[in-house]
């Protein structure tokens, strides 16, 4: 066997904590524990959905898990993965003997390194959504899956109105019998909101509903399950404004699916207050021209489906072409081809086009990583081949 | 579907005036029924004869071949209890769209179990088994019901029905899909005008047509179909009539620029590769277990080698034969992962027996070839579709395809390799613990250890490169390099497993038999994320769960698991037994002095 020489014995603290960092024990037990919560994390979306199982198992520092009546703590994979990154560091890249026979190895370990980095950059620093594009519509925004916010706004006729923002993360964490109020120095008024629901319907109240429920202009909201794809979950609560000045109180239902914001009058101003998925602008426009769909004959799946769009900027415009596997990339944006509707539309219904579109600082590092791990892993089982190679014949 | 099936049946009625609603002829289908063989001519140009299904020109044997094997599990179609009179895809087709009355006679559906039957209230008949074949007509009269209760079953996600109701299910959807042929809705031989790509039936042609719409040629392939229903009572007529139009439809299908692979099609399902691969695999297993009982014997050396390489040969080119046939890398489907993971896994067996020739990577590639040939056929035989379906627009692209899912199954295919290994390793080392000693084991074992180990590091490549290759791949088309979808995590997990294998073994943390059973442990994750993934309905590569896959993937990891545990129970003989002979020594010494 080739185990590692054994380390030196190393009599301080700080000494023993990195041999113990930087142990192979260490790795195998890192590996043991990803390979665990990777498989718990794959067959929890059955039940929880992707979203809310990635949450849970791979986006968490800690999460915990019942054994029968048991709860048991586990670390999450990003808990995981960063201690992983300390080990190759520590004991896979600094203290691995140097030479011909562990160059494969290291170039390796290298390679894994950019690549859980380039992992790290994109959980923190990427955005994503998505943009519905109208035949000859021009979009200048785009709108996140998973984000949410509240936007107030004054209605005063100009094109570039100011929005107040409040991010989804002061509200999405909020149960039903939460009550939260945001305010502003600017605002004239206090925005409470209550009886939030990651996922609501806004049902006409009637006899029969349930009891003590709250009622605004004969509707109330109603909680409902999550859905297990996260994007069809549609946010709703209760709103009281509060007027600064005379303290009177005007209240409404924010919803997602709204298509309308609710709108308030305060002190001879309209003002409206908009629960929508988090919007991003963009520092240009696109247009669709046209988007084509190519059926494969006789079924109903797309062979093909892309969009020509033109691109203005600065008053410039640049026709461009985006189809799957075919994205367009400017300014730090890159615009893929996700999706069309309405669905099984008759033929000649005008269609829809839909772009996701993520900035991600880290885009093509796992190429690069790539690449290094396979040169890394080439030259070290390649060296190993052809050693054994090498002794079969001289044996034989 | 209750609606299009009632429509169909409707149709069936009147399938030889289907037509016939439109230039309003006779209302009476005629019930003539076919005494002779169909002629050669006939069959031959019937096979050759394009037809499109499912987005795709086939031939119409292959389209029949698949319709039969959905309808009854087989490629052909015993007329007998005993299986003597049996009838080929092509000639069931014909006899589908020539003789109806005939074929629904034929006892083409089967039904898995006759809880069924009662579930829609036929109830039992007489001599058919628990699962057995029924004809169109026996089943007929519970067909009210049996779509009735489909239609409702739809409503109900497929992982929360029962075994009996995906049944019901299933069986609803069959006879849909044989009445629909039977009607000559699905018969879609005739090529389009220029500028379309949709083939159509005769009954299109004639609905167009009934718009005001002309297509002479269309028109005149339909009226001589027409022509036919007189020739029934003569096969030879029917052949005068037949073939020439089927050479007609060639040569508008060849000026479209959609015939030519259709002889290759039939000449690649006629030969049958994959069949005379598998049992060719399977002599080549028994002459190389023949090799270990009678090493002396050159003759089996000779006829391993001569049965596992024509195997090989075989099985390459049938997956060849495929490639031309869609154009595409090696792997595109699920079915084909099981064709590239076997022929890769016996190639590197025959590498190692190159490098290290024992004869024991020999034996296990053959045994490889053999298992997965046959399950290949049974996966072709559950599934019950054509197996080079088209697909979504994601897939289009053939250097995604030849890069990513080529070298990801190729990952697949070693960690399967170093668990066939393992469990070769763990058998031989029980009968050298049970017997005490096993002949030549002592270079055998040691050997094996090496060539797991090598496989195992073929995977380690392979599956990372794969596995990146994937989040690449994915994040060039949805700009997310990692998503945790099912079958990326699976992916992931075989690289989690192959590093901690061979971490733990440079760690010292494990030997030679906790490798082995690490290995093995190996094959549960392949197997996990190879099947298991697909059935579990959620992600980008859910399948829908099939009960008798999941039955087989529930066994799989059983057999594993009970090899797994075999390999740490010997283990822990083997320790037992050395403790005590060195204690015994110990005492014999101490005796001595």
């Amino acid at each position: 066997m080739n185990a590692l020489p054994p380390l030196p014995r190393r009599s301080s603290g700080a000494a023993k904590l990195v041999d113990g960092l930087s142990s192979l024990g260490l790795s195998c037990t890192l590996l043991c524990l990803l390979l665990f919560i990777t498989w718990r994390g794959t067959m929890a979306q059955v039940d929880l959905g992707l979203f809310e199982a990635q949450k849970k198992y791979f986006d968490s520092l800690y999460f915990v898990e019942m054994a029968g009546p048991i709860p048991v703590l586990l670390p999450g994979a990003y808990l995981v993965l960063g201690v992983l990154t300390i080990n190759l560091v520590l004991g896979g890249i600094l203290r691995l003997r140097r030479g011909v026979a562990t160059l494969g190895v290291l170039i390796t370990h290298l390679g894994i390194v950019l690549m859980i980095v380039a992992g790290l950059v994109k959980f923190h620093y990427s955005i994503d959504g998505a943009m519905r594009l109208d035949p000859n519509a021009q979009v200048s925004s785009f709108t996140s899956y998973h984000d949410w916010e509240v936007a107030i706004a004054k209605v005063d006729g100009s094109d570039a109105q100011r929005v107040w923002l409040v991010p989804g993360t002061d509200f999405l964490e909020m149960s039903p019998a939460q009550t939260r109020t945001f305010r502003h120095p600017e605002l004239p008024f206090a925005v409470s909101m209550s009886g939030f629901a990651r996922n609501a319907f806004i049902r006409q109240h009637v006899a029969g509903n349930p009891r003590g429920a709250r009622v605004v202009d004969g509707f109330f909201v109603d909680p409902m399950p999550l859905e297990l794809e996260n994007e069809f979950n549609e946010a709703g609560c209760y709103v009281d404004v509060s007027q600064n000045a005379s303290g009177q109180r005007s209240e409404g239902i924010l919803w997602g699916a709204n298509r309308a914001p609710f709108v308030v009058r305060v002190d001879d101003e309209t003002w409206t207050i908009d629960l929508r998925r988090r919007r991003f602008e963009l520092p240009f426009a696109v247009r669709l021209d046209r988007f084509v769909k190519d059926d494969h004959p006789g079924v109903t799946m797309a062979r093909d489906f892309r969009s020509f769009v033109t691109r203005t900027e600065n008053g410039l415009e640049q026709g461009v072409e985006i189809s799957m596997n075919e994205p367009m990339r400017h300014g730090g944006y890159i615009f893929y081809q996700s999706n069309w509707g309405p669905q099984r539309a008759p033929p000649g219904t005008p269609l829809y086009s839909v772009l996701t579109v993520v900035s991600n600082p880290s885009d093509q590092w796992p190429l690069i990583s790539c690449l290094v791990i396979l040169a890394g892993m080439s030259l070290h089982f390649g060296r190993k081949l052809w050693l054994f190679a090498q002794r079969s014949g001289a044996s034989s | 579907m209750i609606r299009s099936t009632m429509r169909a049946l409707a149709s069936v009625m009147v399938a030889w005036t289907c037509a016939a609603s439109a230039v309003a002829q006779t209302a009476e289908p005629p019930a003539v029924r076919r005494l002779e063989p169909w002629a050669k001519s006939t069959r031959d140009a019937a096979e050759t004869m394009a037809i499109q299904d499912q987005g795709r020109v086939k031939p119409l044997s292959t389209f029949a071949r698949f319709l039969l094997l959905r309808l009854s599990a087989g490629t052909s179609l015993a007329l007998d209890a005993e299986g003597k009179v049996k009838l080929s895809p092509t000639e069931f087709a014909l006899d589908c769209l020539f003789f109806q009355e005939q074929a629904m006679e034929y006892p083409v559906i089967l039904v898995e179990d006759y809880d069924v039957l009662d579930a829609v209230g036929l109830g039992r008949i007489e001599g058919k088994r628990k699962r057995d074949r029924y004809s169109y007509h026996q089943l007929a009269p519970c067909f009210d019901r049996l779509f009735e209760q489909a239609n409702r079953l739809n409503e109900i996600e497929t992982r929360h029905q029962t075994p009996i109701q995906k049944q019901i299910v299933n069986l609803a959807r069959n006879v849909d899909a044989f009445v629909a042929f039977l009607s000559w809705q699905t018969f879609s031989v005739i090529p389009p005008p220029q500028g379309e790509k949709e083939w159509l039936s005769p009954i299109q042609v004639r609905q167009r047509e009934q718009f005001g719409e002309t297509l002479p040629a269309q028109a005149d392939v339909v009226a001589r179909l027409m022509a036919m229903r007189d020739k029934l009572g003569s096969m030879s007529a029917l052949d005068a009539a037949f073939t020439p139009l089927a050479a007609d439809l060639a040569k508008m299908a060849t000026d479209r620029g959609e015939y030519d692979k259709i002889p290759l099609e039939v000449s690649f399902y006629a030969t049958n590769y994959f069949f005379w691969a598998r049992w060719l695999f399977a002599a080549a297993f028994v002459f190389a277990a023949l090799v270990f009982l009678a090493p002396k014997f050159s003759l089996t050396v000779w006829l391993t080698q001569g049965t596992l390489a024509p195997a090989v040969l075989l099985l390459c080119t049938g997956i060849t034969i495929r490639c031309i046939l869609r154009e595409r890398p090696p792997v595109s489907t699920l079915y084909e992962t099981i064709l590239f993971i076997t022929a890769v896994a016996v190639l590197v067996t025959l590498f190692i027996e190159w490098l290290q020739p024992r004869r024991v990577s020999q034996l296990i590639g053959a045994a490889l070839g053999f298992a997965g040939m046959s399950l290949a056929g049974w996966y072709e035989e559950i599934s019950g579709t054509d197996t080079m379906p088209q697909l979504q627009a994601v897939l289009d692209t053939n250097f995604w395809l030849s890069t990513h899912v080529t070298t990801v199954t190729m990952g697949y295919a070693a960690g399967l390799l170093a668990s066939a290994i393992s469990i070769a390793w763990v058998l031989v080392k029980t009968v050298v613990v049970v017997r005490g000693h096993f002949r030549e084991t002592s270079t055998w074992l040691p050997a094996m250890t090496r060539m797991a180990y090598g496989a195992l590091c073929f995977g380690a490549l392979f599956s990372t490169v794969g596995t990146i290759l994937g989040g690449i791949w994915a994040n060039e088309s949805w700009g997310r390099f990692w998503g945790w979808d099912p079958k990326e995590n699976g992916a992931l997990m075989i690289v989690l497993g192959i590093l901690i294998i061979l971490h733990a073994r440079l760690g010292g943390y494990v030997r030679e038999r906790g490798l082995h059973v690490l290995s093995i442990l190996l094959g549960c994750i392949v197997v996990f994320s190879w099947f298991h993934t697909n059935q579990l309905g959620v992600g980008l590569h859910a399948y829908g769960f099939d009960e008798k896959l999941g039955r087989m993937i529930d066994r799989t990891y059983a057999s594993l698991l009970v090899f797994a545990g075999l390999g740490s129970a010997i283990g822990v003989v083997d320790w037992m037994r050395e403790r005590r002979r060195t204690v015994a020594a110990a005492t014999s010494q101490s005796v001595q002095v």
